[in-house]
């Protein structure tokens, strides 16, 4: 399919499109499929395939302006020659994501919406998909929406209160403003608990593979992705490089790297191979620290374990189909079988689970959901200003200062829907109060 | 002989002054004594000189923000705080249970002695001229104005005019379905001034406006009504009193019902404001009683001020009641009210509408952009209240004799004074209704204070001319004084444990005076070696200071992140058609304003955040050297 928008696309399906039954009406009518032939300007003889054309009129469309979107049987022949066509017709080729920027532009999507299309484009899960498609159809900016009335209110109630003290007094419930600051708290308290999950659906995990040599890192990747995409050898110190691959871990995608196992006594390339594991070590998300339960956990695995202590990390004790040792896996240990598959659910669930571990809230079925660190830097923002408030409304603070926070706050919402306040709060006041002597 | 031979025409009964201005309102009077002051040759022209500084509708000056204007004109050198001063007869402060920042003075004038005592002001000041004219026009050179002439056929040549006209412009009042042209109930309406205005190629507007009507205080049974009475102990709006020495009387709180409502709401359609009748735009900031009716069905009551409008007259303002209806319909709801049962009008309430100039044609200087030498300020620019007009004379009349002297303007920032906020709003936002001041239109609401005006803006003012050096210096002595105690309050420390929410022994006391509970003339209990400073005025100063720093310091930050969009400059030469992605009525906008940064535009109103986001967009774009939305944009595959 090419898509055209903007304001001269008429002319240029003109040109690059004939009707079957030639032009009945033009401009066509819109969102009503035409069947014709696709062909380049001045060439209607020579068509280059069947095709169809649908053409909405702004500001009913996806970027809000004239948009023309031709379909033909498909291949890379027949697209880029029509795509070809409508260059010559006087098109141009978009920018990437450019259809979106100017849907946002011309008010058909806020920000959190226009970044959520890109993302749910390139989602690699269903779950990410579904997630991406609720911010796409507006429901992270609903709820900042939702915030942002509490604000107002907060903000109308506090500047009548200090401009029109004559004339508003008995208007103003007690306690409504801090009732509504709680709220706008509470709101962005929920809509931030999202952040680890959503960030992490959106984009992505890098988790790392380590252990000691030949407790089956290799085989643990491969059975994760249910290929051989790693040689494995009963010798220790197969894997020189890093090799990766990516997961579903329960709707997260997962991108798992396997690294050269980790030990003290080796030759020259192996020295090189473990310093770029550690290098990794520090770059990923998570470390999945792989231990051979057939046998006790080595010197090499306790000192794994214990420089790992506070890192995000699970625990995987492979080799579960083989007698397990007298002393077991530490607690808390992933019980895995690469070889037969036992516990690889497992795995992936408690690589899911650590997603929340330090706090958050699954993204649940509905509702607004961060999916980027910038949104969680916004959100984080507007809790902050929404607690000094609420606690300044606690203390009994003066109005106008507890109206610095509130504005800081509507200003963070502005930064997480793109948008800047304008002169809003005048007209909630005029909407609410009865002003004027 | 034809007669229009023997009119008189050309007439020059003076050969030339520095600054014309035409109105004798607040702000004319403001502009003309600033102009005189500055050693200018200054001539004020006034429809009739016994109405000059009259108070049209309510006798009182300040109010929120309004009260913060006339601290600042006072210490620009501006008279309106002196006048009041001299001239009130209730003095109140507003707020003040809330912090210092938006804390305002108002005070009810008594009228008479207001205006009396401002025309013997003007009338003593040297190179000050006052005449009654009605001006009709101006005289030009190109595209410069250079002068003003009169219906009685008089010319005077000037450097510079300022026109101050307040409601005159095509004045019509309405009284229900009765009118006729008037530029306040019972004088003339300024006709060909306005229709001179738009000869130069001015955009004007029209809007609306309406007062209260005046009862006899004889008639009125103040039994049922509540007194309001002034403070004792009152700081004068003017830096040079330190006392108001005059007897004060009270206002009276009434309160309109149900019976009152439902007599209002049977007439809505012969209120010409509500009828369709009058086509300007109806002030937000003092609506007509039969608006709040309208708007508000829910409200059993809305509360009436009566307040005296002198010490020698019984006539009585009723603040709350400005209305358009009919006369029989305004005896008739009143006497709906308790204590008002048997009243008499002594003048109805009226509505008013008239021309005004669409202010985003001014400079900052209010000087027209595109007819040097032409300065407005006060309703003309679409301003409502005494002290906006006040405060906007002030600057234009200052900035007109700059000019003669050929000095750059004096631009007031919106960081510096509510002034600064009034003209940049006007100037860059422009307005559709009658604009008044609000504290919530000033960003920088913190730094405003009236406690501060001396120290904001007498250097100012001594820059200009109209404050002397010792009251300069006096005030910079001042500021000294509280830098050195704050900094003396980062230097000593808590030296006694008073246990629990106390401050903390061994720390500032700085920091001992931001706690919430602590005052300046407590640290002498924390600290016993620590003499507090002598002047109250300076104490008091460094209690608002320390306490304010930490929310100040959030709050300019706030501004330095919207400043960034300042910082953003948008080409002269900005061909607003090339940028598809805005639609035609946020374009026209642009276009009107013209703004010079991307801050500017996004303070326009109707400018939507996705057109400063499109704007900002092309900005960065424009050095790829090509045309955002020139072509359609194509491609995208499935």
């Amino acid at each position: 399919m090419v898509r055209i928008s903007g304001p001269r696309v008429l002319e240029v399906a003109r040109t690059v499109f004939t009707p079957r039954t030639g032009w009945r009406s033009f401009p066509p009518e819109p969102r009503r499929a035409l069947v014709g032939h696709s062909h380049r300007p001045g060439a209607a003889s020579d068509p280059i395939d069947q095709a169809l054309l649908l053409f909405f009129q702004q500001p009913r469309s996806y970027t809000g302006e004239d948009v023309v979107e031709i379909t033909a049987h498909g291949g890379p022949l027949i697209m880029k020659a029509i795509l070809e066509a409508s260059l010559e017709a006087g098109a141009r080729l978009a920018d990437p994501g450019e259809f979106t920027r100017r849907a946002f532009l011309n008010g058909r999507m806020d920000l959190s919406q226009a970044e959520a299309v890109a993302r749910l484009v390139h989602a690699s899960t269903d779950q990410a998909r579904r997630v991406m498609l609720r911010q796409v159809e507006g429901a992270t900016g609903r709820e900042a929406a939702a915030i942002r009335r509490n604000l107002l209110e907060v903000k109308a109630l506090l500047e009548a209160s200090i401009d029109f003290p004559e004339e508003i007094e008995g208007d103003i419930q007690p306690g409504r403003a801090l009732e509504c600051t709680r709220n706008a708290l509470a709101l962005t308290r929920k809509l931030l608990s999202t952040a680890r999950e959503g960030i992490a659906l959106s984009e992505g995990l890098s988790a790392v593979i380590i252990g000691t040599p030949n407790v089956g890192k290799s085989s643990i990747l491969n059975a994760l992705l249910g290929e051989e995409r790693a040689i494995v050898h009963e010798m220790a110190g197969t894997t020189r490089d890093f090799i990766e691959g990516r997961i579903d871990a329960h709707g997260i995608p997962v991108k798992v790297v396997d690294t050269a196992g980790i030990r003290e006594a080796a030759d020259g390339v192996e020295v090189e191979g473990v310093l770029r594991t550690r290098r990794m070590m520090e770059r990923a998300d998570l470390l999945l620290i792989i231990l051979d339960s057939s046998r006790p956990p080595g010197r090499g695995d306790m000192s794994l374990l214990g420089e790992t202590e506070g890192v995000a990390r699970v625990i995987v004790a492979n080799k579960s189909d083989l007698h397990p040792a007298d002393a077991g896996p530490p607690g808390g240990a992933v019980s895995v079988s690469a070889k037969t598959g036992h516990g690889l659910e497992d795995l992936k669930a408690a690589i899911h689970r650590h997603v929340l571990d330090r706090g958050g809230e699954p993204v649940g079925l509905e509702g607004g959901v961060v999916t980027s660190v910038r949104q969680a830097e916004a959100l984080n923002g507007l809790k902050e200003a929404c607690e000094r408030a609420a606690a300044g409304l606690e203390g009994g603070v003066d109005p106008e200062l507890v109206a610095v926070d509130v504005g800081d706050a509507m200003m963070r919402i502005g930064e997480l829907t793109g948008e800047m306040t304008a002169d809003m709060v005048l007209d909630e006041i005029f909407s609410r109060f009865c002003i004027g002597k | 002989m034809n007669r229009d031979h023997r009119r008189t025409k050309g007439f020059r009964p003076s050969t030339q002054y520095d600054v014309v201005v035409v109105g004798g309102g607040h702000a004319g009077c403001e502009a003309a004594m600033a102009a005189a002051r500055m050693g200018l040759e200054t001539l004020l022209l006034s429809i009739s000189i016994d109405q000059i500084a009259q108070m049209s509708c309510n006798p009182a000056i300040g109010g929120l923000a309004k009260g913060h204007v006339v601290r600042e004109i006072d210490a620009l050198g501006g008279v309106m705080a002196q006048a009041i001063d001299a001239t009130g007869i209730q003095f109140r402060r507003l707020n003040t249970r809330k912090g210092p920042a938006v804390r305002s003075s108002r005070a009810q004038a008594d009228m008479l002695q207001y205006k009396t005592w401002m025309k013997e002001k003007l009338e003593g000041q040297e190179r000050l001229h006052i005449k009654q004219g009605l001006a009709e026009g101006f005289l030009m050179d190109g595209a410069q104005v250079v002068g003003v002439h009169t219906q009685a056929g008089e010319e005077f040549p000037a450097r510079t005019v300022v026109v101050s006209s307040g409601t005159f412009l095509n004045g019509m009042v309405h009284i229900g379905d009765t009118r006729y042209a008037a530029g306040r109930a019972g004088e003339f309406a300024a006709v060909s001034l306005s229709a001179a205005l738009a000869g130069l190629g001015l955009r004007m507007g029209r809007l609306m406006t309406c007062t209260t009507p005046r009862l006899d205080a004889k008639t009125i049974d103040f039994r049922p009504l509540t007194p309001q009475n002034g403070d004792p102990d009152f700081v004068p709006f003017s830096f040079r009193n330190h006392r108001i020495e005059r007897d004060q009387v009270p206002c009276w709180i009434a309160r309109t019902n149900e019976k009152t409502h439902r007599i209002i709401a049977d007439n809505l359609d012969r209120s010409p404001m509500i009828s369709g009748v009058m086509t300007g735009a109806p002030p937000r900031y003092c609506p007509s009683v039969e608006d709040k009716v309208r708007a508000f069905p829910g409200r059993t009551g809305h509360r009436l001020f009566l307040e005296p409008e002198g010490l020698s007259t019984r006539e009585i303002y009723t603040n709350g009641m400005f209305t358009g209806l009919p006369i029989d319909v305004q005896l008739e709801m009143l006497r709906t009210i308790p204590g008002l049962e048997e009243v008499q009008i002594m003048r109805p309430g009226y509505a008013i509408e008239y021309d005004f100039v669409h202010p985003t044609q001014l400079g900052p200087d209010l000087q027209v952009k595109s007819v040097p030498g032409l300065f407005l300020a006060g309703q003309i620019n679409g301003t409502s209240g005494y002290e906006e007009a006040a405060g906007q004379g002030l600057v234009a009349g200052i900035n007109a004799g700059l000019r003669v002297k050929g000095d750059p303007p004096l631009v007031l920032g919106r960081n510096e004074s509510y002034i600064g906020v009034l003209v940049d709003d006007l100037v860059t936002k422009g307005t559709s209704e009658p604009y008044r001041l609000l504290t919530s239109r000033a960003e920088h609401r913190l730094l405003l204070r009236e406690d501060n005006a001396d120290l904001r803006l007498m250097d100012k003012g001594h820059a200009v001319g109209l404050i002397t050096a010792e009251e300069a210096e006096t005030t910079k002595e001042k500021a000294r004084l509280i830098e050195e105690e704050i900094e003396r309050l980062g230097r000593h420390r808590v030296t006694v444990d008073l246990g629990e929410g106390a401050p903390r022994q061994g720390s500032l006391l700085f920091d001992a005076l931001r706690q919430p509970e602590v005052s300046y003339r407590d640290l002498t209990e924390y600290n016993p070696g620590f003499e507090p400073a002598e002047r109250r005025d300076v104490a008091d100063q460094v209690q608002i200071q320390v306490k304010y720093e930490g929310y100040i310091r959030r709050q300019e930050a706030m501004v330095e992140k919207m400043r960034h969009l300042e910082s953003l400059r948008i080409p002269e030469d900005i061909d607003y058609s090339s940028l598809g992605a805005i639609s035609a009525e946020v374009r026209e906008k642009l276009e009107g304003v013209r703004p010079r940064t991307l801050g500017q535009a996004s303070r326009i109103p109707g400018v939507t955040p996705a057109a400063v986001s499109a704007l900002m967009i092309y900005l960065a774009g424009s050095n790829r050297g090509r045309d955002p939305e020139g072509d359609p944009a194509g491609g995208g595959r499935t």
